[in-house]
Formats: structure tokens, C-alpha cells, sequence
């Protein structure tokens, strides 16, 4: 009988103590709570420069501007919501040869991500 | 939510399943009803004897070609199961007493005792789920590689071929795929038959919860067996509480212990599981004469040394040492004790496993580490200097000062208690001792294995004889038979209260400065971000190379490619690029460190690496004026460039 009851007592804590550690590790994994956003080229190995911005943070809006070499040449806004992944499509650019083309992404806490691709 | 209770609910069905079905199907068939072990002693025996059937099986699968999948495992086990059901079956129709062995006959705890006992369990459970819960996030590198070839397994439903792609220093090139000795099967078979069965991610808690698993099986097994060590001593369960004490709530997070689960550690974790238990074992067998118990003893023996090789030859040499102190002590009576042994090791039993060892070795699957590179890398005169034996004070800063002050004042007391004649003395002694002298002078036993590695191992027989030594030395002040102290009744106790405050204070404090473990969530997940990232846009033509200096939880990628052990390429900590001793290639140092060096455009060019996955506050300005490098991901602490020529 003592040694079910140790038994007991051992089962009971390792269930407790392996939930309580899953969840823990659960919500550790939930991307949505660490306030993070990405931003990628669609296709990172050809010239296109369509770009997406995956949220998952609580900000949803986004601005965007695109520089060749060092002048801006397009910008915008996207609106993102949280978990989301937006794909902005930005037309063939002529007259890149030899030059790095920027995307500049600016989320509303001022938090600043670049990619770029050179030609 | 509802996602996370059925994950739950597979996870436990596959601990049961996997972990303890097949064992508990093994102690009925072997013992019939009335079992010559205690349920607690049933619970953590039934355990290790499923990890080592499932991995022979498994093995044995794989061996006949069988894919290893979900339904061929759950119907081995259940054939397993139905077998030994049937043979159980068979012996109570005809009422047949399947061993002659009894229940040993160990004190029972008094209320108090048995209080203590659940008190220090959750203490034990409470501080190192504590700890565990900052470092559950998958993020260790050496579980990281285990868990590559666990799922390895699943993915492919084949015993792996331990192999990986080097790149040669002279050429730069990627070589053919190569072997590995250092990894053994045993070390991931078990996580992919859970991963089989409940289907859980590899990436989430259940490794750490599986090793945490195999650690607290480890602890009830020393309370167990330091019950058997003493058990024709009064005080025995005083000294297992003791023990308990000991390794459960002090010292609850240093390495060997919580700090191995966090860091992946599966050999030693296994290792500290199977020593005590193969122990218990053979100290029975010899104890009781019994070629049953030498039976499960060589039978988990083997199964370790499926799973791990140095808990396997630090077993040896427990059992070498174990050996020649029983002989010294007992060496008029040697040609009695040659008969027993005679009479139980040439019995159906143990002859038929070794004759199943000999068959798995030689027939189904031969461990990686059998080949005379690796057995020349660990015997020896020492190689390196951190393989040539530890300073005593670093020994007793792995053991723990005051755990090692009350171990060796155990050994001398075994003498005192006049135990050292006795089987479990030979083990205690054997135990402690070669530990003691393998991590001391290695030079002396020819072992080439480094020192700090072998000192991870002495925690255990020291904890246990701390326990001793604490409870005997009070023992020793009293006079059982007249039931009064020596000594001042007061003083005594004021002397008891002091040394277990300044114990508790010590075994906590160190618990306290493990504590602190900084796990950066965000970073970690980023790096899975990424390599999913990485692992859709890129095939198997792209090369990756990532850096494991900045990046956490980085040995993880492999998992989300699953391209091959060394996919992505990685470079390494910059001290190893820099080891005289063994010279490596600087290729993946250079390609990140210095991208257009003309030895780093000779190695891009050679290993067709075209994706670099970096912490851009480390290695990012290196890339930025380089016009054949795309940043084409960014997130706060990863980038990934992309060599377009």
C-alpha cells in the first residue's frame, strides 16, 4: 500500500508537472504573443521584388518605400492585420543593372526592416 | 486549446504504450503472480525493460526490412504484449510458481517516513519543473542533433545510417557522406517510437519531457536500490530518504542532473537511469542466487550498451572494481562464491540473453561505436588535457564539497558498519571508487575519455553514500538496544538541526545559481521562422550555412530541411577554427567572417553555398557592400543573404 501511495504521488506530480511544462512550452511557441514581423522577398533566389510582410504583432499599419541605390522611388502603406502575411507587387524596374534596389519597411513603432537585391 | 488536450492525451498514451506496457507485459510473463518485487520497484524496473524491448524491436524491424511506422510498432508491442499475456496465462492455469523467488523483505515506512517521502518528491518535482519551464522551448544543441536522427527515423521508417558531409580541408569540397561514431541508435529510438505513436512534433516539449521522464526514473531507482544496498540495516529507509534527499531537492538542477534534461544530454540521462537499475540487478542475482534477476540484469546491460557507450564502459569498470573488492574481502571463501556464480550464470536464463546479445551484435545491428577508431579514441594513455584527470578539488566541485566530504566519510564508515564484505558493499565501493579513480588518474586504467565528462557520473553513488553517512553517524551516538543517546540528548539534536540546515543551505544555493537561465524566446523563434522560411523557398540544389556563435536553437533547422545531418553547413565556435590539436576546415568560418577573401570565394565556389543565415548584429556589414549578396529575409535578430553567382 505505501509503496502505491509513493506511486500515486510520483504519477500524480509527473502529470502535473508535464502539463503545466507543455503549456508553458506552448505558449512559448505562440508566435502571435512575441510580438514579432517579418519581412522577405516572395521569391528570394529571382529578380522579382514583390515583397511580403508577415505580421504578428498588435500594429497593423505598415510603410513601405523602395529605393534604387540610395533614391526613393516608390513607397506606400499596408495595412496588416495580426497573423496575416500581405505580398505587395512591385512592377519590373528598368534600368537596374548595377544597382541595389531597397525595400525599406517602417511598422508604426518606428521598428525598420530592409531587404534588398542588386543587380 | 482543444489541439493542446488531445496532444496531451497522445502524449500519455504514448509514455504508457511505449514505456511501460511492454515492461509491465515482461514482469508478468517472467514473475507470474506473485512478484519477487515491490509495485514502486515494478514501476521503474517495468520501465527500463520497455525502453530496452522497444529498442529491439525496433531494431529488429528495421533488420527485416519492415517499415517503421505508427502500425507496425503498435502491432509489435501488442504482439509483445500477447505473447507474455499468454505465457503468464499459461502459468496461473496450472498454478505453476514461475520463480522461487520472494518479495524482499524491506522495513516498511512508518507514517513519518512515508510523509517525508511524498514531502521530497514534491520538492523534487516542484524545484526542477521550475527550472525546466525557462528552458522547455526547443533550443539545446546537443538535443537538437539527437533529435535529427530521431526523426530521421520516423520520416523514413528506417534505422539510420550515421553518416554526415564534411567539407575536405584540402579541397573545400563537400564529401561523400561519412560515418559517425558518436551517436548510438539507442539515443533516438525511443523518441521516435513516441513520436510514432502520438504524433506530436519533434520541435515542442516531448523530448525534454521524455528525458525528464528517464531522470526521475533514475532518482526512484536510487531510492530503491539504496533500500537494497541496506537492507539487513535497521535504518534503511532513513538512509533511502536520505539518498532521496540528496539527489532529489539538493543539488536538484547541476549537472548530471535537470541541467542535462535542459541540455539534451540523452546518453548520460539514460546512463544514470540503467547504472542503478542494472545494479539493482545483479545485486539481487547475486544476493538471492538468482539467474532471473542476472537475466534482466545482463538484458538491461545490453540495452545499454545500445544506448550509450560511456555509461556502458563506466559500467565495466564498476563492475571490474565491484569484482576485485569482493574478491579482496572475501578471499577465503572464494571457491564457494565461484560455485554460486557457476550455478546461476549457466542457467536457461541468462545464457539465452547472451545468446540474444551476441545475435543482436553480430546479426541485426552492430552499435556504431564497435570499431577499433572509436574504441582506440576511448582507451588509452590520455590525448588531451582535459582527458587527463581532474584536480580533487575540481572533482569535488562536480560532486558537490559537501557531498563529497560525506561520500568518502561513507566509505569509511561501510567499514565501520562492516558492509565492505557483503555484495552490496563490493557494489557501493566499486562504484565510488572507480568513479573516483577513472576521473582522478584515467592514466592509470588507460582511459582516454575526458575527465569532467566521467565526474558527471559520481553524483549518484555519492549522493547515496552522503545519505548513509548522514543517517549512520547519528546512529553511531546512540544505543539502539537501551534506546538512549551517548550524548546529550539536546546536543545532539542542536548538532542534527545544524548539519541539515548547513546541507539544505548548500544543495539550495546551488540549485539558486542554476537557476538562472536565459532563454531568448524571440530569437529562438525567429530561427524557426526562418529556417521554415528557408526550407519552402530553397531545394536540395541550394546549400545553407548558418552560424552557431549568434544564432540560438540553431542545430534545430536540420529538422525543419531534414537534407542530411550537416544541412545546413554551420559554423562553429571561432575557438575551434583555431585548435591546433585537430586542425578543421575554415571554410564555413571564412565565408561568414571575411565573405570575400579569395580562400571564401574558393569555398562558396567549391561547397555551391548560396544561403547565409546570420544575426545581423554580428555578421551583417560584411555582406552590405558585396553586390552578389541579397538580404532577402529580415527579422530583428536574423537575416538571410542570398550568393546569386
Amino acid at each position: 500500500m505505501q509503496n502505491k501511495i509513493i506511486i500515486g504521488v510520483f504519477v500524480t506530480c509527473l502529470v502535473l508537472s508535464f502539463s503545466f511544462l507543455a503549456y508553458s512550452e506552448r505558449k512559448n511557441q505562440d508566435i502571435e504573443a512575441q510580438n514579432l514581423w517579418f519581412l522577405y522577398f516572395s521569391d528570394p533566389k529571382n529578380s522579382a521584388l514583390d515583397f511580403s510582410v508577415e505580421n504578428h504583432t498588435d500594429k497593423t499599419e505598415f510603410h513601405w518605400e523602395l529605393f534604387v541605390d540610395k533614391t526613393k522611388l516608390q513607397d506606400g502603406n499596408l495595412s496588416v492585420k495580426k497573423g496575416e502575411t500581405i505580398t505587395s507587387f512591385i512592377p519590373e524596374i528598368s534600368d537596374r543593372l548595377g544597382k541595389k534596389i531597397s525595400v525599406q519597411v517602417t511598422a508604426s513603432d518606428n521598428n525598420i526592416k530592409e531587404i534588398d537585391k542588386t543587380f | 486549446m482543444l489541439d493542446f488536450i488531445l496532444s496531451q492525451f497522445l502524449f500519455y498514451f504514448a509514455i504508457v504504450l511505449v514505456l511501460f506496457v511492454p515492461g509491465y507485459a515482461l514482469i508478468y510473463a517472467l514473475f507470474g503472480k506473485k512478484w519477487p518485487i515491490s509495485s514502486l520497484e515494478a514501476f521503474f524496473i517495468s520501465f527500463g525493460l520497455s525502453i530496452v524491448s522497444v529498442n529491439f524491436i525496433m531494431l529488429f524491424l528495421g533488420k527485416i526490412n519492415l517499415p517503421l511506422t505508427r502500425w507496425s510498432l503498435f502491432f509489435s508491442l501488442l504482439l509483445l504484449t500477447l505473447i507474455c499475456g499468454a505465457i503468464y496465462l499459461k502459468r496461473w492455469k496450472k498454478n505453476e510458481a514461475s520463480v522461487k523467488l520472494k518479495e524482499l523483505a524491506l522495513p516498511v515506512f512508518s507514517r513519518v517516513q512515508l510523509v517525508a517521502v511524498i514531502l521530497l518528491l514534491l520538492l523534487t518535482f516542484f524545484i526542477k519543473t521550475v527550472y525546466l519551464k525557462d528552458t522547455i522551448l526547443p533550443t539545446s544543441t546537443d538535443l537538437g542533433h539527437h533529435m535529427y536522427w530521431a526523426k530521421t527515423i520516423s520520416v523514413s521508417g528506417k534505422i539510420p545510417v550515421y553518416a554526415k558531409v564534411n567539407i575536405d580541408m584540402e579541397s573545400n569540397k563537400l564529401t561523400e557522406p561519412q560515418p559517425i561514431a558518436d551517436f548510438i541508435i539507442g539515443e533516438h529510438l525511443i523518441f521516435s517510437a513516441i513520436n510514432l505513436v502520438s504524433g506530436i512534433d519533434y520541435i515542442s516539449y516531448f523530448p525534454s519531457l521524455i528525458l525528464f521522464l528517464v531522470h526521475l526514473m533514475a532518482i526512484l531507482a536510487m531510492f530503491s536500490l539504496t533500500r537494497l544496498f541496506f537492507k539487513d540495516y535497521t535504518d534503511a529507509n532513513t538512509i533511502a530518504i536520505a539518498t532521496l534527499f540528496f539527489i532529489g531537492p539538493l543539488y536538484a538542477l547541476a549537472s548530471p542532473q535537470a541541467k542535462f534534461v535542459s541540455g539534451g544530454v540523452i546518453g548520460n540521462v539514460f546512463g544514470n537511469f540503467f547504472i542503478p537499475l542494472c545494479l539493482y540487478f545483479f545485486l539481487r542475482a547475486l544476493m538471492e542466487k538468482s539467474s532471473l534477476m542476472l537475466a534482466l540484469g545482463l538484458f538491461v546491460s545490453l540495452g545499454m550498451a545500445y544506448t550509450h557507450h560511456l555509461s556502458t564502459f563506466i559500467f565495466i569498470f564498476i563492475f571490474i572494481f565491484s569484482g576485485l573488492f569482493f574478491l579482496i574481502f572475501n578471499f577465503r571463501e572464494l571457491k564457494k562464491y565461484f560455485r554460486d556464480w557457476q550455478k546461476i550464470l549457466f542457467k536457461p536464463a541468462p545464457l539465452v540473453i547472451l545468446a540474444i546479445g551476441v545475435i543482436f551484435v553480430f546479426l541485426i545491428y552492430t552499435p556504431t561505436y564497435l570499431n577499433t577508431k572509436a574504441i582506440d579514441t576511448a582507451v588509452g594513455a590520455p590525448s588531451k588535457a582535459t582527458r587527463a584527470g581532474l584536480t580533487f578539488d575540481e572533482l569535488s566541485d562536480a560532486t558537490g564539497k559537501i557531498r563529497m566530504a560525506l561520500g568518502l566519510f561513507g566509505l569509511a564508515l561501510l567499514f565501520l558498519a562492516k558492509k565492505y564484505k557483503s555484495y552490496a558493499g563490493a557494489f557501493l565501493l566499486g562504484w565510488a571508487l572507480s568513479l573516483v579513480a577513472i576521473s582522478l588518474w584515467p592514466n592509470l586504467l588507460f582511459v582516454d575519455i575526458p575527465s569532467d565528462r566521467i565526474a558527471n557520473y559520481i553524483v549518484f553513488p555519492f549522493s547515496l553514500l552522503s545519505g548513509f553517512t548522514f543517517v549512520y553517524f547519528f546512529d553511531l551516538l546512540k544505543d539502539s538496544e537501551a534506546k538512549k543517546q551517548y550524548l546529550n540528548p539536546t546536543f545532539v539534536l542542536t548538532a542534527f538541526l545544524l548539519l541539515f540546515t548547513f546541507l539544505a543551505m548548500n544543495g539550495l544555493r546551488e540549485n539558486a545559481s542554476t537557476l538562472n537561465t536565459d532563454v531568448n524566446v524571440r530569437a529562438t523563434l525567429e530561427t524557426y521562422h526562418a529556417s521554415t522560411f528557408l526550407a519552402q523557398k530553397t531545394t536540395t540544389q541550394d546549400i545553407v550555412l548558418k552560424d552557431h556563435n549568434y544564432l540560438p536553437a540553431d542545430s534545430w533547422m536540420k529538422l525543419y530541411f531534414m537534407r542530411g545531418y550537416t544541412y545546413p553547413l554551420s559554423r562553429g565556435y571561432f575557438k575551434r577554427y583555431d585548435d591546433v590539436a585537430k586542425m578543421r576546415e575554415q571554410c564555413t568560418n571564412l565565408m561568414i567572417s571575411t565573405p570575400s577573401d579569395p580562400i571564401a570565394k574558393d569555398c562558396f565556389s567549391k561547397t555551391q553555398t548560396n544561403f547565409l543565415m546570420l544575426n545581423p548584429k554580428f555578421d551583417s556589414m560584411q555582406f552590405v557592400k558585396l553586390k552578389n549578396f541579397w538580404k532577402i529575409y529580415s527579422a530583428d535578430d536574423l537575416v538571410i543573404f542570398y550568393k546569386n553567382n
